[in-house]
C-alpha cells in the first residue's frame, strides 16, 4: 500500500535519520495512525525500496544499517519495551534460521506479539534447527515461528516439522513469516501457516489457541 | 604467488597450516581446505557469520564492516571476520563458526580444464522471468561436481565438488545397478540420493554463497549412463543385458516437479539431461569431446575418461570411435589394500630417490602438517608399480622378484603402506581393460599409435597422472609424451558449453551423428588382447 501521508516517515527512514522518523512516528500516531500501520505501511515498502542495495551481487552496508537502526528506534516507540499487559496468551518460539541473518522483521513480530500478550522466546538469528527443537522442548510453546528473508533458507524450514515430530512435539504448530517465506504455501514449505505480516499471525494464533481452550 | 605465506589453523582440537599465495581474505584461503568457514554472502560483508578469533597478535583493526556485525565484546576478544581480513604469513586463527560439512569442496574456475578448448558465447534464449541461474552438474559415480553460471552476465560464478551419497550402495555403478534391479524400493532410494546431492550442492552454493536459488533456470546434467538412468529411476536393468551395450538408453526426466521442489530451484526450470552415447558410454564422455574440441577434421586424437568404468574416444579425422572398459575402482583406489580416492590425505605422487632405498611420497594436502598420509590414490599407484618395475622388485608379470615375498611396504614418515601381490593383480587386471579398449579403437579405425596427435586424460585421476610411468606399465600407448595433456574435469566444462551455448548444442549434434560405438564384448579377438595387455610393459599395438 501507498499511503501518502507516510512518504515524509518512509523518507527519514531511509535516511536513517533516527530523530526525525521517531518524531515522524510519534506525530502520526497522536493523528489517528495505528502501529499497525506505520509497520505495514511504512517500514515495510521501506525495506522494500532497499531492494537494489541488497541484492546477491550488490551491497551497501551503510544505508542498510542507518535504515535498521531508524526502524528499531521506531518500534521502541511504537512498542515501548515489556508493555505486554500479561503474557497469558501462551508461549510462542521464534527465530530466524540458520544461514539467515535478518532479524529485523523477526525482532518488530516480537515486540508486536509482546504487546498483544504472548510470552515470547527469542531464539535469535542463524539458529540451527537442532537449538530451535531443544527450546522447544524446554519451553513447551504452542507454536514456534520461523522468519526467512533467504530462499536457500526454504530446505531448512521444510525439515522443522520431521525434527519437532521425532521429538514428540507433534502438537507445536509452525507459523512462517518474513519477506522470503510469505511468497511460498504452507505445503511448499511443509508448516502450517504463513502469516503475510506480524499482525495477520495474531489472527491465526487466536484461531489455534480458541480451538485449543474450548 | 606474489604475497606466499603460511597460517596456523585451528579447529576444534586440529592444527594445521595453509599455505596462501594470492587470496584476498582469510575465507578464500579456508575455502580451499576441508575447513570452510560459515558464510552467506560469498564475502562481501554482509552477513557477519564468518567469525574467526585470532590467537596471536596479528589482530588488525575492525574494519567497519566488522564494527556493524560484531559486539564489542567479540571485538575486544580478536573476533574478526574471515572475509575482511587479508592473510599475514604466521598468523594463528581459530575456526569459530564453519560450514555445515557435506563433503564438498569448492571447485574454481582454474581447478580444471579450460586452456585449449573452445568456450562459446552465451547464446541460449533465457526466459527472464524464471530466473538468471543456470546449473551445470556432472554426476559421477564417486563424486558431483556442479558449477552455477549467471546466464545474463555469461559468468561462472560458483562451483563445488561434492561425494556422490548413493555411494552407500557400493562405489561402483554395477553394485548400484545390480540393487536397484532387486528392488523398487532400493531404485527409489538410489535415485533419491542422487536428487538429495544435488539438492545438497545447490544448497551449499546458494546458502554460503547468497544465491536466490529460486533463481534457477536450467539445469544442464550429464553422467555416464548408470547413473544418468539411476537417477531417473528408469531403464537402469537394461544395461545389465550385453545385448544393449552398443543400444540407446533413454535417460530423460519425465516429471520435472518433485525434483525443482527438492532442489528449491525454481518450479519453471529447465531440466535436461544430457542423453547418454549408448550402452555404458555416458554424456560425460560426449561432454569431454566437446570441451577439448577434439574433433577437428584431419587430426588424429585419443581421449582417455578414467573412472570405474573408463570411457574412452578415439576421433581419426572423421569418425569417433568409442567403447568403454570396465576396468573397475581400482583406479579410484578402491579394493587395494592401501588405496584410497584421490583426495585429502592421498599419496598421489611418488618418486624414487637419490640417495635412499626408500621412495619419495607426496600427498595431497601435503602442506598441513597435521595432515599424515591415509593411503594411496590411483595415480600414486601407478608410480608405485612403474618403481618397483624400474627397481627390479617386480617382474612384467606382476610377481615379486624375490621368491618369499608376497607384498611391498612403502615407508613414509607416517606409517607403512602395502602392496600385495594381490594388489598389484587387481590393477593389472584394470589396466589391461584400458589397453584393450585403446587397442581395439586403433584397430577398428586403422589408426596406428605414431599417428595420434593428442592425447586428453580427463579425471581426477588424470590429473596427477605421471604420464612416462604411465607408459612405462602400459596403461598409455607408447607416444612422445608431449602430446598428452591432462584436463581435469572435461564433462563437466562440456556441461558448461551445453549450458550457455547453442553452437556447443550442434556441434555434439554433429558429433553424435560420426559417432561409432564398439562393444569389445563382441570381439572375439577380446580374450588375446586382454592377456597381452596384463603384462607390466609398454603397450604393443599390432
Ligand atoms: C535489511 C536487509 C539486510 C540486512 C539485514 C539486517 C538485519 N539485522 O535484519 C543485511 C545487510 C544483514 C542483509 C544481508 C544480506 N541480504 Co538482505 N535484505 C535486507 C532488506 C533490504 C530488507 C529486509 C527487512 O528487514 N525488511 C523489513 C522487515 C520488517 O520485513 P520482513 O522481514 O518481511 O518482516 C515483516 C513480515 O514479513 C513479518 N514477519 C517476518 N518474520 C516473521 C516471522 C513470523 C513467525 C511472523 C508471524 C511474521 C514475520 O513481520 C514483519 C512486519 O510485518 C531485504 C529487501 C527486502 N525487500 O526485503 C534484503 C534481502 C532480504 N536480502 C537479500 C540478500 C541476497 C542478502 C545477502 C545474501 C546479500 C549479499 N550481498 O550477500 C546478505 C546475506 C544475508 C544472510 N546470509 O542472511 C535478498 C534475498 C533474496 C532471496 N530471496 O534470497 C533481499 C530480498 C534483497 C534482494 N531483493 O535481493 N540484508
Ligand atoms: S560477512 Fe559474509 S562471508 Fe564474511
Amino acid at each position: 500500500m501507498n499511503d501518502l501521508l507516510l512518504r515524509d516517515f518512509v523518507t527519514h527512514l531511509l535516511e536513517g535519520d533516527c530523530s526525525q522518523a521517531v518524531k515522524e512516528a510519534e506525530r502520526l500516531i497522536s493523528s489517528g495512525y495505528t502501529a499497525e500501520q506505520l509497520v505495514r505501511n511504512g517500514i515495510e515498502p521501506a525495506a522494500e525500496t532497499l531492494n537494489e542495495k541488497c541484492t546477491s551481487v550488490q551491497f551497501n552496508l551503510l544505508e542498510i544499517m542507518l535504515f535498521g537502526r531508524a526502524a528499531t528506534e521506531v518500534m521502541k516507540v511504537l512498542y515501548p519495551g515489556g508493555s505486554a499487559v500479561d503474557s497469558n496468551k501462551g508461549t510462542l518460539l521464534l527465530a530466524t534460521m540458520e544461514g539467515d541473518v535478518h532479524d529485523l522483521g523477526k525482532n518488530i513480530t516480537k515486540m508486536v506479539l509482546t504487546c498483544k500478550g504472548y510470552r515470547i522466546i527469542d531464539c535469535g538469528k542463524n539458529c540451527c534447527i537442532s537449538q530451535l527443537i531443544d527450546m522447544a522442548v524446554k519451553e513447551n510453546p504452542f507454536a514456534v515461528g520461523v522468519s526467512g528473508l533467504i530462499s536457500s533458507v526454504v530446505p531448512k524450514v521444510r525439515q522443522i516439522r520431521q525434527a519437532m515430530d521425532e521429538q514428540g512435539l507433534s502438537q507445536v504448530k509452525i507459523i512462517a513469516g518474513g519477506g522470503t517465506l510469505k511468497q511460498l504455501t504452507p505445503e511448499q514449505l511443509n508448516v502450517d501457516f504463513v502469516a503475510e505480516t506480524a499482525f495477520d499471525v495474531d489472527r491465526f494464533l487466536i484461531e489455534i489457541l480458541g480451538g485449543e481452550n474450548k | 604467488m606474489e604475497n606466499a605465506g603460511k597460517i596456523r589453523i585451528t579447529f576444534g582440537n586440529n592444527n594445521f597450516f595453509a599455505t596462501f599465495g594470492n587470496e584476498a581474505c582469510i575465507k578464500e584461503v579456508l575455502d580451499l581446505t576441508p575447513v570452510r568457514v560459515n558464510s552467506g554472502c560469498r564475502g562481501n560483508g554482509a552477513c557477519g557469520l564468518c567469525k574467526i578469533k585470532i590467537l596471536n597478535d596479528h589482530v588488525p583493526e575492525p574494519t567497519v564492516t566488522e564494527q556493524y556485525h560484531l559486539t564489542a565484546k567479540e571485538l575486544n576478544n580478536a573476533v574478526r571476520l574471515a572475509c575482511q581480513v587479508v592473510p599475514v604469513s604466521g598468523m594463528h586463527i581459530q575456526v569459530i563458526n564453519a560450514a555445515q560439512f557435506f563433503g564438498s569442496s569448492v571447485i574454481r574456475p582454474t581447478d580444471y580444464y579450460m586452456k585449449k578448448a573452445f568456450f562459446p558465447v552465451s547464446d541460449v534464449p533465457r526466459d527472464k522471468k524464471h530466473g538468471k541461474y543456470g546449473l551445470s552438474v556432472d554426476l559421477g559415480s564417486t563424486n558431483i561436481s556442479a558449477v552455477l553460471w549467471d546466464l545474463y552476465e555469461n559468468k561462472r560464478i560458483s562451483g563445488r565438488r561434492i561425494l556422490n551419497k548413493q555411494a552407500q550402495f557400493g562405489s561402483d555403478v554395477i553394485t548400484r545397478i545390480v540393487a536397484a534391479n532387486e528392488s523398487g524400493a532400493n531404485a527409489h532410494r538410489l535415485s533419491e540420493l542422487a536428487l538429495e546431492t544435488i539438492g545438497n550442492v545447490i544448497y551449499d552454493i546458494c546458502s554460503q554463497d547468497g544465491y536466490n536459488p529460486f533463481e534457477i533456470s536450467a539445469v544442464s546434467i550429464v553422467g555416464n549412463t548408470a547413473e544418468l538412468a539411476l537417477l531417473c529411476g528408469r531403464n537402469y536393468e537394461n544395461l545389465l543385458y550385453p545385448k544393449n551395450w552398443v543400444k540407446k538408453i533413454e535417460c530423460a526426466c519425465k516429471d520435472k516437479s518433485p525434483w525443482t521442489y527438492k532442489w528449491c530451484i525454481n518450479p519453471n526450470a529447465l531440466i535436461e539431461i544430457v542423453p547418454p552415447v549408448g550402452g555404458f558410454i555416458g554424456s560425460d564422455l560426449s561432454a569431454g569431446v566437446l570441451a577439448t574440441d577434439m574433433a577437428k577434421p584431419g587430426k588424429c586424437c585419443l581421449l582417455l575418461d578414467f573412472g570405474t568404468n573408463t570411457e574412452i574416444a578415439l576421433w581419426d579425422g572423421s569418425i569417433l570411435w568409442v567403447t568403454s572398459a570396465a576396468g573397475g575402482p581400482a583406479f579410484e583406489g578402491c579394493g587395494l589394500s592401501s588405496g584410497i580416492p584421490a583426495g585429502p590425505g592421498a599419496i598421489y605422487k611418488i618418486d624414487a630417490s637419490n640417495n635412499s632405498p626408500d621412495f619419495i611420497c607426496h600427498t595431497i594436502f601435503s602442506e598441513w602438517q597435521s595432515r599424515q598420509p591415509k593411503g594411496i590414490c590411483g595415480s600414486g599407484i601407478v608410480d608405485l608399480i612403474a618403481l618397483l618395475l624400474d627397481a627390479d622388485i617386480i617382474t612384467s608379470k606382476g610377481k615379486f622378484n624375490h621368491f618369499q615375498t608376497n607384498s611391498y611396504e612403502l615407508r613414509t614418515g607416517a606409517g607403512e603402506f602395502t602392496l600385495t601381490k594381490r594388489d598389484i593383480d587387481l590393477f593389472m587386471r584394470s589396466k589391461a581393460a584400458i589397453g584393450t579398449g585403446i587397442g581395439f579403437l586403433l584397430k577398428s579405425s586403422g589408426v596406428v599409435a605414431e599417428e595420434i596427435d593428442h592425447i586428453y586424460i580427463c579425471g581426477a585421476f588424470g590429473k596427477n597422472l605421471n604420464i612416462p610411468n604411465a607408459i612405462k606399465i602400459g596403461l598409455l600407448p607408447v607416444v612422445n609424451p608431449n602430446i598428452i595433456d591432462l584436463c581435469g574435469n572435461t564433462a563437466l566444462a562440456g556441461c558448461e558449453m551445453l549450458l550457455i551455448s547453442s553452437k556447443s548444442r550442434e556441434k555434439l549434434e554433429l558429433i553424435k551423428q560420426k559417432t561409432n560405438l564398439i562393444n569389445m564384448a563382441n570381439e572375439p579377438e577380446f580374450d588375446m588382447f586382454y592377456r597381452e595387455n596384463l603384462f607390466l610393459r609398454p603397450m604393443e599395438v599390432s
